[in-house]
């Protein structure tokens, strides 16, 4: 969900037609994958580009 | 997670939400300590990710037993893996952590950089001599209006920074906000919901003061090399 709202720039609904799930999902996921991303980066001591 | 409204912010860090959802997450968040804070901890995500090559991440995201059910897409894979997603996430996020570790060491200070998806951008650049301050943006058309890619030098560091966008109408959106992390060259996404060619000005505010901005030319072209050069 991630990689397709900012690689290729779909919005929620294009991600979540393409993905066949609701919209609300589309928007969980990415809130909680990019959680667990800055939790990983995190813990590999890497706070900034 | 104690506000309803917090699972918005991904998509809003991100550029991805749309005008509407924006609003009402920028309406929202003078009211809500929890989800001021979470959005200060998400905002250094986009630049990094960012500073990652798309082809990397897609490498390192698609699982490797997934089988492809149309045997083209990585979305296709990505989708057939349902059943076991629970199971993988924890390793996609790991193999995009690692894809961002990876490219924080190698892309950092590039000056060449493609502008994802490789379609042509509008660009536009300004500088103030006052501030010091210089910026890049890069204009690219979505469904929802225009995606931009913000390239900032010079901003003071750990301010909130707002992108402020400014049509030929007269209209205004804060397009993007943002922390500047570090005090070299920082790239942020962000999204405004007119075409480019009805887009003005697009201004870098922070603490109420102007520090850039950046004027569109009314006949601002599309160009794929130039874009290339960013």
């Amino acid at each position: 969900v991630i990689t397709i709202l900012f690689y290729q720039r779909k919005s929620v609904a294009e991600v979540a037609a393409l993905l066949a799930i609701p919209e609300g999902t589309v928007r969980s996921r990415c809130f909680y994958g990019l959680r667990a991303l800055r939790r990983e980066l995190e813990r590999q001591g890497i706070t900034g580009p | 997670m104690n506000c309803q409204m917090m699972t918005s912010l991904g998509v809003y860090v991100l550029g991805a939400a749309e005008p509407a959802e924006r609003r009402s997450v920028e309406a929202h968040l003078p009211g809500c300590p929890s989800c001021r804070a979470e959005l200060i901890r998400l905002a250094p995500i986009p630049g990094l990710l960012a500073s990652v090559p798309p082809g990397a991440v897609r490498q390192r995201t698609t699982p490797p037993v997934a089988v492809a059910t149309d045997g083209s897409s990585w979305m296709g894979r990505l989708r057939s893996a349902e059943g076991s997603r629970r199971a993988r996430i924890g390793g996609i996020v790991t193999a995009l952590a690692a894809s961002i570790a990876v490219a924080v060491g190698v892309v950092l200070g590039a000056s060449s950089r493609p502008v994802p998806g490789g379609h042509s951008a509008v660009l536009l650049s300004g500088m103030n001599a006052a501030t010091h301050v210089r910026s890049t943006a890069a204009l690219t058309r979505s469904s929802w209006g225009t995606s931009i890619r913000l390239t900032i030098r010079g901003a003071p560091l750990n301010v909130r920074c707002r992108l402020v966008v400014r049509s030929r109408a007269g209209g205004t959106e804060t397009a993007g906000v943002w922390d500047a992390w570090r005090e070299g060259p920082i790239t942020v996404p962000a999204s405004a919901g007119w075409r480019a060619s009805d887009i003005a000005s697009l201004q870098v505010v922070a603490r109420g003061r102007t520090l850039v901005t950046i004027n569109a030319p009314r006949h601002a072209r599309a160009n794929r090399s130039a874009a290339r050069r960013l």
